[in-house]
């Protein structure tokens, strides 16, 4: 098992609602509510959970694109909130993300050799000649072709556009890139074209994905690790080959079997959770998934569960199981 | 043999645009049998929205054209159909649900007063009676407490109530088709089940036939029985579902299935079977096949001719030259 490259402890963040305008602060949205997460070096964790329940928040988290509320971020030992000035902008370089939708994450207005030479110079790692030859450089490790450099993001597709997104981030060699929805905007033969890249990429320079998605398949098929989120907790943290053979937490085993299996005489043996998922504004009492969970039992309602260690090793939050 | 509800026979819908003429639907053939779900994949761009549209009549002319082809539904062909005898049809006899059930129910308006409304227009009644079945509808499609829900705003609901909303008002009239583009796309996988759940419920108990729409190649199988997957503007193969997602024969289809990522990767270097290319612009389609530029088994005649539909063992058809 490789050693933690990340490592958070008791993250919050909460949104505070404006209700009117003279009145004072009454409500927050709890997008993230204590979430204890380790990701390894050089391997891929995976972030599965519904809309709404926090998991790009988190991401934004560790990237300290907003600061959480409680809690702290170690990033090769170091506490990120902490630092500032010169060592916060050398943590930049160390981290990068790609975004969701390669259409509104590129500067419409600024050809694709500034929108990937951009991090370069303003780190100033390199400028002139030399800028323009990495630039180059990282145009061809994503599969784009270097003349290709004097166009526009509109020139682009949704596929090109993500690579150049991945060849901006790989620009500063980062040792952690965040992929928040990498490829769900994109159309599937496209999507298998990115995945590849991402792969590929990893191999070739070591480095550790936090990948965030929605889409379980994908999932399955890039991570070393899982964990689970619902309404801003962690409910379950395991080695994927183990969470995929056989989820414990009643929610991870409900969202595992909703997702359409691709074989039409296997009519999955779905678990139809009841209702939707309740508003993170004010989530439910004790375990927050009680409110549709199937295995309920009162004490769900009262107590919140913590994470623990179960006999296979994965960590899950529940009373039941 | 079921009869058939509705045929499409090499329907065309062209687009007359500044730039040229966008063939969006490039003849199209398709027939839906009674009390069956046809599913139509395809990725962005390939014409499977503008087929829907078109069997509804809602291309907006005078950009848009249906230039050819014909679309039977019981006796009649709707792409000569005049204004009058649509706004019979849809709503009431063909309906359809859209992917955004957001954008598509209008926010001014209580949810009750939009089904009771389509419930009035096509079968008459007083405001009361609509109103009552506006209720029964809600609560069909399994909304807890209807009485109090038909008074919400859609604001006030969430996105799976939404389309549950949407699907209680295509089912209102007792359809015999309903068209669903896109119906869960926008929705979370646990709501993204309970909606196919209902979808098929809904289906039996009032035997309409559905027309579904999707990327999702895992959506198709668990609900359709047969299925067409189109590429730029056709269809390039049509069977049922079984024999089609264990054999599928189009390079295109073929290619579909291995860039969904199924099991992990056993070994680090493992990647995914990819598509080569991107979607062709529509603008500027070659001569012969239209896959021919991302096609692995491309030889001459692709680029020379366009293949037909032809059956390779039945209830299969795919258009490509490699079975002729």
């Amino acid at each position: 098992m490789n050693e933690a490259l990340v490592e958070a402890k008791g993250l919050k963040k909460y949104y505070p609602l404006q209700r009117g305008f003279f009145s004072r602060r009454t409500a927050f949205v709890k997008a993230v509510d204590g979430i204890d997460l380790t990701i390894r070096r050089g391997e891929i964790l995976g972030l599965v959970g519904e809309s709404g329940c926090g998991k790009s928040t988190l991401g934004r988290l560790i990237l300290r694109l907003e600061d959480p509320d409680a809690g702290e971020v170690q990033f090769e030992g170091r506490n990120i909130l902490r630092l500032e000035g010169e060592d916060l902008r050398k943590l930049r370089r160390e981290i990068q993300i790609i975004f969701q939708d390669p259409y509104s994450s590129l500067n419409p207005r600024r050809r694709i050799d500034a929108i990937i030479g951009e991090p370069l110079l303003i780190h100033g790692v390199a400028k002139g000649k030399e800028l323009e030859e990495r630039v180059v450089e990282l145009m061809k490790v994503v599969g784009l072709r270097p003349e290709q450099r004097f166009l526009y993001p509109h020139q682009f597709s949704g596929g090109q556009r993500q690579r150049i997104g991945i060849a901006r981030a790989l620009a500063l060699q980062p040792k952690l890139i965040i992929a928040d929805e990498p490829v769900s905007s994109l159309d599937v033969s496209i999507q298998a074209q990115i995945v590849n890249l991402l792969l590929d990429l990893q191999s070739e320079y070591g480095l550790t994905y936090l990948i965030i998605s929605h889409d379980l398949n994908l999932i399955e098929y890039v991570s070393d690790w899982v964990a689970v989120m619902y309404l801003g907790k962690i409910v379950e943290y395991a080695k994927q080959e183990i969470i995929y053979e056989k989820p414990i937490h009643p929610y991870s085993e409900a969202l595992f079997s909703a997702t359409p299996s691709l074989n039409p005489l296997e009519k999955s043996k779905r678990i139809l959770l009841e209702g939707d998922v309740p508003s993170p504004i004010n989530p439910p009492s004790g375990c927050r998934f009680h409110t549709r969970c199937p295995l309920r039992v009162p004490i769900c309602e009262r107590e919140e569960p913590p994470l623990s260690e179960r006999a296979n090793g994965s960590l899950v939050a529940c009373h039941v199981r | 043999m079921r009869n058939t509800l509705l045929e499409i026979k090499n329907l065309k819908t062209y687009f007359f645009t500044r730039k040229g003429v966008v063939k969006a639907v490039d003849g199209v053939d398709l027939r839906i049998q009674e009390g069956e779900t046809v599913g139509l994949v395809g990725e962005s761009g390939c014409g499977k929205t503008v087929t829907a549209l078109s069997i509804m009549r809602l291309i907006p002319e005078p950009m848009g054209r249906i230039v050819e082809g014909s679309i039977l539904f019981d006796g009649l062909d709707l792409a000569q159909a005049t204004e009058t005898q649509m706004q019979k049809i849809r709503g009431n006899r063909i309906s359809m649900v859209f992917q955004e059930p957001m954008t598509s129910l209008n926010p001014v308006f209580k949810v009750g007063f939009q089904i009771a409304e389509a419930i009035k227009l096509h079968q008459g009644g007083s405001n009361k009676e609509a109103w009552e079945r506006a209720i029964e509808m809600l609560r069909m499609v399994g909304i807890p407490s209807p009485e109090s829900r038909v008074n919400d705003y859609p604001h006030q609901m969430s996105g799976g109530m939404r389309q549950r909303v949407m699907i209680a008002m295509a089912l209102s009239c007792h359809p015999r088709l309903m068209i669903a583009d896109e119906p869960t796309t926008a929705l979370d996988v646990t709501i993204q089940a309970q909606i196919l759940e209902l979808i098929q419920r809904l289906k039996e108990q009032v035997g309409s036939s559905i027309l579904l729409i999707t990327h999702n190649l895992g959506v198709v199988a668990e609900v359709a029985q047969h299925v067409g997957v189109m590429y730029a503007g056709h269809i390039v193969e049509y069977g049922d579902v079984i024999t089609l997602f264990r054999n599928p024969k189009h390079p295109y289809t073929i290619g579909l299935f291995q860039s969904i990522p199924q099991k992990r990767r056993t070994k680090k270097r493992d990647r995914l079977q990819t598509i080569p290319g991107t979607v062709p612009d529509l603008l500027g389609l070659p001569i012969g096949c239209k896959f021919q530029d991302r096609c692995t088994q491309v030889f001459k005649k692709c680029r020379e001719e366009p293949p037909q539909l032809i059956e390779i063992e039945s209830d299969h058809q795919v258009r490509c030259w490699l079975y002729e």
